[in-house]
C-alpha cells in the first residue's frame, strides 16, 4: 500500500491498482497472474485443534461469493500466495489460533485478521453456534476499517 | 487530513480486471476502507464509475497518471 502519496512523482494507475499480470497489449492476459493456480478448492471444512467435549472442534467453511465478487480472485489479485491450496494450509493455521482466542465472538459482526507474514487481511464472522466460519473478503496490506476486531499473527 | 485526489488514489487499490477482461471497482470491499465513511465518499464513487467507463473505453489509460492526468479527466 502507498503510504506516502507525496514521494512519488508518478503513480500509474496500473502501479496501484492490484492488476497482476495486466498487458494491455495481450487481451488473453488480462487480469491474470501466470503463476497463480486457480484450479483448486477452497476449503469446506476445517477440524481445529481445539477440542470440546473431547472432540475436536470442526467448523464449516463458507466464502462471499457471487458474480461480482470471488473470494478465489481475491487471493489471486491481492495476495503474493501462489495457488488456493497455499491458502486453506494458512487458513487453518489462522483459524487454529482464532478458536483460542478468548473472544466472545458475535455472528453478525464481522472481524478481520491480519496475517504480518503474508501481508494480507481476511475479514470474517464467525458463528460457534452455527459452527461456521463465513470469509468475507480478502484485502491487501494491513488497512482495514468497519470490523469489531483487528487480530494480528 | 487527506484531500479529495488522495483519497481518490487510496479507492484505486480496490480497481481490478474479471475474467472477461473488465475493468470493476470493487463495491463489495470498499466497506472496509477509511474512505467509505467519509463525507466525500458519494462525490468520490461517482468519479470512480466515471473512470471505470473510460478505462474500459480505453485500457492504455491505466498506464497514466491518476494525479496529474486522470483526475483532470473526471
Amino acid at each position: 500500500m502507498i503510504k506516502n502519496w507525496d514521494a512519488f512523482l508518478e503513480a500509474r494507475l496500473s502501479d496501484i491498482a492490484n492488476l497482476k499480470g495486466f498487458d494491455s497489449k495481450t487481451k488473453s492476459d488480462w487480469g491474470f497472474d501466470k503463476d497463480f493456480d486457480l484450479s483448486g478448492n477452497l476449503v469446506k471444512i476445517i477440524s481445529t485443534n481445539k477440542r470440546i467435549g473431547g472432540r475436536k472442534l470442526q467448523l464449516r467453511i463458507t466464502y462471499f461469493d457471487d458474480t461480482h465478487h470471488s473470494i478465489a480472485e481475491r487471493i489471486r489479485d491481492r495476495t503474493n500466495l501462489k495457488s488456493v491450496d497455499e491458502f486453506n494450509k494458512i487458513l487453518k493455521d489462522a483459524l487454529n489460533r482464532l478458536v483460542e482466542e478468548k473472544e466472545e465472538f458475535l455472528f453478525d459482526k464481522k472481524y478481520a485478521v491480519y496475517l504480518k507474514e503474508y501481508r494480507f487481511v481476511i475479514v470474517f464472522t464467525l458463528d460457534y453456534d452455527l459452527k461456521e466460519l463465513n470469509i468475507y473478503t480478502i484485502l491487501p496490506g494491513s488497512n482495514v476499517n468497519n470490523v469489531r476486531k483487528i487480530f494480528v499473527y | 487530513m487527506k484531500n479529495m485526489i488522495d483519497k481518490f488514489v487510496d479507492m484505486c487499490e480496490l480497481i481490478s480486471v474479471n475474467s472477461n477482461g473488465q475493468f470493476f471497482f470493487d463495491s463489495v470491499d470498499v466497506e472496509f476502507t477509511e474512505v467509505y465513511n467519509d463525507t466525500d465518499y458519494p462525490v468520490l464513487k461517482e468519479k470512480m464509475d466515471k473512470l471505470i467507463g473510460l478505462i474500459n473505453e480505453d485500457n492504455s489509460l491505466i498506464e497514466k497518471d491518476v494525479q496529474d492526468e486522470l483526475w483532470l479527466m473526471l
